[in-house]
């Protein structure tokens, strides 16, 4: 096992105790699945709920002084930076996996069918809405740690909470050109969205390796 | 065959407000070193360079005679670390923090850390949040037996700990060494846990190093003076290290080979205590 590997084994032992929160996962998907939401929209809410939990590993990093375990330990910088990318991505996945999983299971009683271009559309808007968040909020943590870096860290969120509300408000304004033709053209949507986060993910981990680099040199 | 196990030559590492300034020790295979000083000495700094986890500024870290950074994570392997406080989750427990730690050690053997949680009588099941103080240092130090650590490296284990568990835990680190293959570098301001367990000692105050070499050399080079007022000459005045003067005369510290000249003076052997106490106050006498 490399050392990427071990550290995101290390973060998912370290954020045992906190699994019984991504139950509330289950719950909110069904909430929002009663509410008549599309799936791109309950993959998108699981991706927004995930990241919120899973930025968690901060807080218990910084509480248990975890940077000394991570220094004692044969692991580099990088690793351990790339680990905590890879713990996250995985964090999304299984939510994203969870809210198809559910939706398919409650919408089989129902006689609803689940359309595989929805289920990449919310793969790839999800992804992209995860990947702007942690995007933003990793190398924050990295270099300011969670107590000094956590109200910053809900920037992000509120940002996209804010996006989501005025794109539904472009209805009558020239920019509902471009959400119709973003609708129309799902297939630019699905890998522009996968291509951007992809982007996004690999400049967030570049800015956090400077970041805790920075951090480790006092 | 490798003499030292650990080497600092002209280690350096400045942040605002404190410098560690050109720090040389060499803790050869199968000795203990105490690393002394008061708070602010520099002894964490010093061991967050060896483990790489500060850059250092200038200077060069050997362990096990290869660079410290160049071959950072075959040095870890062979590296044991306690810290002042536990470095685990407080939710897991003792069978959770065998699973997290041993994921990095290719040599993690469960028969002996399993060995070490029975003789050190560790609950398996209690989370490490609920354990004592002494029960985490002994989880601490159990995570670094299990991989078959070379060399300890202890951060104030003892600070906070009742004379009984220190008196174990200096057992302990006395067994770890007796083969000879092993060596513990041991920071502390507990000074009389290095007399009864160290072999060398390097003493550290304000970032700078006092001495570093063998304690025997050490305690024999000075003396502990005390006289009268009036038997405090110009003279003795310059000799003595960490005057202190009181209303009844004065005390200090005292090279060896001065103390002989003041034979009206009482001359006591000098502690740890002693020669750090009086270092701290009036620095380092050559």
């Amino acid at each position: 096992m490399n050392g990427v590997m071990k550290m995101t084994k290390l973060d998912f032992i370290t954020m045992k105790s906190q699994f019984w929160a991504y139950l509330s996962l289950v719950a909110i998907i069904i909430l929002f699945w009663t509410m008549g939401s599309s799936v791109v929209l309950l993959c998108t809410s699981g991706a927004w709920f995930t990241a919120l939990m899973a930025i968690n590993i901060f807080a218990i990093q910084e509480k248990n002084g975890l940077d000394r375990l991570y220094g004692s330990v044969s692991v580099k910088l990088k690793e351990i930076v790339l680990g905590r990318y890879v713990f996250m991505f995985l964090n999304y996945l299984m939510a994203f996996f969870a809210t198809i999983i559910l939706y398919f299971g409650v919408g089989l009683f129902l006689n609803e069918i689940l359309h595989i271009t929805d289920v990449i559309t919310g793969f790839s808007i999800s992804f992209l809405m995860f990947s702007a968040i942690i995007g933003v909020q990793m190398p924050m943590f990295f270099k300011m740690g969670y107590t000094k870096a956590k109200v910053w860290g809900l920037v992000p969120f509120i940002a996209v909470l804010a996006l989501s509300i005025a794109i539904q408000s472009f209805a009558n304004t020239p920019l509902s050109g471009v959400v119709a033709f973003m609708q129309s053209h799902k297939d630019i949507l699905i890998i522009g969205g996968i291509l951007a986060s992809c982007i996004i993910q690999f400049l967030s981990y570049q800015i956090a390796v400077v970041a805790y680099r920075k951090k480790k040199r006092g | 065959m490798i003499d030292n196990f650990l080497e600092l030559k002209g280690v350096s590492k400045s942040f605002p407000g404190f410098k560690l300034n050109n720090i040389s020790l060499s803790l050869p295979k199968g000795y203990i070193m105490g690393l002394v000083g008061p708070n602010g000495a520099g002894k964490t700094t010093t061991i967050q360079l060896i483990l790489n986890m500060l850059e250092k500024d200038a200077g060069e870290i050997l362990v096990f005679g290869k660079d410290n950074v160049k071959n950072e994570n075959a040095i870890k392997q062979e590296i044991g670390v306690v810290f002042d406080s536990i470095f685990y989750v407080d939710s897991w427990t003792v069978k959770d923090t065998e699973k997290a730690v041993s994921i990095f050690y290719e040599e993690w053997s469960h028969d002996v850390f399993n060995e070490m949680v029975k003789r050190f009588d560790l609950p398996q099941g209690k989370k490490v949040g609920e354990l004592s103080r002494g029960m985490q240092m002994k989880l601490m130090l159990a995570c670094a037996f299990s991989h078959s650590a070379k060399l300890l490296i202890l951060d104030e284990p003892t600070s906070g700990l009742d004379p009984v568990i220190r008196d174990e835990f200096l057992e302990i680190l006395q067994e770890y060494i007796k083969d000879g293959e092993r060596s513990v570098l041991f920071s502390t301001h507990i000074t009389t846990d290095l007399e009864r367990v160290a072999d060398y000692i390097t003493l550290m105050n304000q970032g700078e190093m006092i001495y570093s070499g063998s304690m025997g050399d050490l305690l024999g080079s000075y003396r502990l003076i005390k006289g009268r007022a009036r038997d405090l000459t110009a003279g003795l005045e310059k000799s003595i290290v960490g005057l202190r003067k009181t209303d009844m005369g004065f005390e200090g510290l005292i090279g060896e080979k001065e103390a002989a000249q003041y034979k009206s003076c009482v001359l006591d052997a000098a502690t740890i205590d002693d020669i750090v106490i009086c270092m701290s106050k009036g620095g380092t006498k050559k």
